[in-house]
């Protein structure tokens, strides 16, 4: 009874994505793996958040669930078709007939993917509940939410070790998926990060594929997968791969929408854009400094471009953003979480920190030396960067925006060390800017190959 | 496509090199490899059963079997005191974040509770020295210039005797500050349940 239930909860996280985002990124039963693995992962930003809001109601049911976002998949559905005509539902079947997996294109990625599943699950048989940080912030925060519904909310009251502030989009999936078996088991949190690491290259794939030419996009898919702090992410069950698929998304939506003039000319397009820009949010707090950066880069070659609705496409995205920002929102101004940032900055130690140049000299150079580490795959960003300084400049919007992107975000993250941090900004380099650029890593292979390859076809929405 | 492909060529024979890097340092690799040196076995059999456990096992496995289902037992509604013998800083956080994922969603704090103290030590030995009173009660204390108080290396020369220690969380800003320690012998520790593998629930009373 408990697994039907759970599929039936599936099924709805999956209705969920494919009312969401039917056809933005594959046509009808093209890549129809790609596409099931797409749809859950959006379904999976609907669900927890229905599921966090379900939390304040206590005495959680598995029915409960079920009911409420039955509910809200009516409303969600009704509003699609009348009003918005971005959102709308034809046929959602997934036809496993029409599943063609082309293995002998594919087959070097699966060949690491192979490999590196055989890992993943032979260290979590190791490690069941993941590295320290993701037991300390994700599987913590899911057991508060699932154990006893009525003491939830001590979540909130934990020392600032424990980083309560950090949004729920893993501990309310997790849980959410505990609360429909009835029963805690590690297996849930092993298999969404499975899915992640599985689905986000082959998406990845697929996404570039539409783009550029086969080749480069199997290169680019090798990048991402290669090396061993992506596996590393994973098996530790951090939240960064699912930040940086959220982040990809957005990022690769945008793009293509510059790609595409006729995409521009619809704004209902921005919305969708605010709206996935505003999931990350929810994934981790880093997701609302990539928001920012999204929006400026917007703002910026809008005004370069002197684009038409310029007011309107800029109102429209961020009225997306809010949309899916409202999860995220709730949970700090309810439980005045403050971020761990504010909650320690002293001014005066800022200030005299600051006011000694020397400490500035050695947060930039520990922050770039730190960059220039293979490891880091931060060569590429600094050859992409000398060429988006003038040495092959190419005034092309889908460039600019991309290239802005990662401008403002080397800008900001210097900022953020230099003016924000609370921490000793050197050790904070040192332990925080490998996952930081793990999560922009993606938006840097596509900037990468954008300069050096010409676009295949232009997709049209 | 001849680009392309040296590309490829580079990008495939780097990972393997990453992938053989990785696994060579892996914990699991260098197991079989201490596993067959000789000094190495001299000092496993130095060690107790747990530190083996510890060394074998992931820390977090270990502590669930300690704290299994505990949370069904107390109040949720008042937090947990937190006691351990471990001395080193990093060591006892580490410890300390796996005792509250364990127990949640009761809150484990080492400051404020009332009545109820959780007591995970690696020595477990611990329910027999308590109950002798062979131990020292010590409380941490963050403080730049005072000299009134133990280091963490004074305590460190404390043998055959367990070191009870109520830690105390304190925001450095990422500056570490000198660890000093005021330790008491006029506290009364009592057992109030025996958990097993050095877990087990205390009562601390101030006896001034």
């Amino acid at each position: 009874m408990n697994f039907l239930i759970l599929f039936i909860g599936l099924f709805t996280n999956y209705i969920f994505g494919c009312v969401f985002c039917k056809n933005f990124f594959f046509k009808n039963n093209e890549a129809a793996l790609e596409n099931f693995f797409i749809k859950n992962f959006v379904g999976f930003f609907f669900t927890s958040s229905i599921y966090f809001f379900l939390l304040f109601t206590f005495n959680i049911s598995p029915l409960k669930i079920l009911l409420t976002e039955l509910f809200f998949l009516i409303i969600f559905l009704y509003f699609s078709k009348s009003y918005l005509k971005i959102f709308f539902i034809d046929k959602f079947r997934f036809n496993l007939k029409k599943i063609r997996i082309n293995f002998i294109e594919k087959k070097i990625i699966y060949f690491f993917l192979a490999i590196y599943s055989f890992i993943f699950f032979f260290r979590n048989i190791k490690s069941p509940h993941g590295e320290i940080d993701a037991i300390n912030h994700w599987g913590r925060g899911a057991r508060f939410l699932f154990r006893d519904n009525e003491f939830w909310t001590n979540n909130f009251d934990l020392r600032f070790l424990f980083h309560t502030d950090y949004p729920l989009f893993i501990q309310s999936t997790v849980s959410r998926i505990w609360s429909l078996l009835n029963f805690e088991t590690q297996l849930v949190p092993i298999t969404i990060h499975y899915l992640f690491f599985l689905g986000f290259p082959l998406i990845f794939y697929k996404l570039i594929k539409k783009i550029f030419s086969h080749n480069i996009s199997l290169i680019s898919t090798l990048f991402l997968i290669c090396f061993p702090f992506y596996s590393q992410v994973a098996m530790s069950h951090y939240a960064d791969i699912q930040l940086s698929f959220f982040m990809f998304l957005s990022v690769f939506f945008a793009f293509n929408l510059f790609i595409n003039e006729k995409n521009n000319i619809n704004p209902n397009l921005f919305f969708f854009l605010g709206f996935l820009t505003g999931i990350t949010s929810w994934v981790k707090s880093e997701g609302i400094i990539f928001s920012l950066i999204v929006f400026l880069s917007l703002i910026f070659v809008f005004y370069l471009y002197k684009e038409k609705f310029f007011f309107k496409k800029i109102f429209y995205s961020i009225f997306g953003f809010f949309i899916s920002f409202i999860p995220y929102l709730t949970l700090h101004s309810v439980f005045k979480t403050k971020t761990e940032i504010l909650r320690f900055q002293t001014l005066s130690d800022k200030i005299n920190f600051i006011s000694d140049y020397q400490n500035v000299l050695d947060v930039l150079k520990c922050f770039f030396m730190e960059m220039i580490k293979f490891n880091n795959y931060s060569l590429i960003l600094l050859i992409s960067s000398i060429y988006f300084l003038g040495f092959q400049f190419k005034k092309k919007k889908h460039i600019i925006f991309i290239f802005s992107i990662l401008f403002i975000f080397l800008l900001s993250y210097i900022f953020f060390y230099i003016f924000l941090t609370p921490l000793d900004p050197v050790f904070h380099i040192k332990t925080s800017l490998n996952r930081i650029l793990f999560q922009y890593h993606p938006i840097i292979i596509l900037a990468f190959f954008s300069l050096h390859t010409k676009i295949k076809k232009k997709n049209k929405f | 496509m001849k680009k392309e492909k040296i590309i490829l060529a580079v990008i495939i024979s780097l990972s393997i090199i990453y992938i053989l890097n990785w696994v060579w340092h892996s914990k699991f690799t260098n197991y079989f490899i201490s596993e067959k040196t000789n000094t190495t076995k001299k000092v496993n059999e130095n060690k107790t059963v747990l530190i083996k456990n510890i060394k074998n096992l992931d820390k977090i496995n270990l502590i669930e079997e300690r704290f299994k289902n505990l949370y069904k037992k107390i109040d949720l509604s008042t937090s947990i005191g937190y006691v351990t013998d471990l001395n080193g800083s990093y060591d006892w956080v580490t410890n300390f974040q796996h005792a509250q994922y364990t127990l949640s969603p009761a809150i484990l704090d080492e400051i404020n509770y009332n009545g109820l103290i959780i007591g995970n030590f690696t020595d477990i030995n611990v329910v027999n020295k308590i109950k002798k009173q062979d131990y020292i009660f010590c409380k941490k204390k963050i403080n730049k210039n005072n000299n009134s108080y133990l280091t963490i290396e004074d305590l460190y020369k404390i043998k055959n005797q367990l070191v009870i220690y109520s830690p105390k969380l304190v925001n450095t800003q990422g500056y570490f500050y000198k660890e000093t320690y005021d330790c008491k012998k006029n506290y009364k520790i009592s057992i109030l349940e025996e958990l097993g593998n050095g877990a087990v629930l205390l009562k601390i009373e101030n006896l001034d």
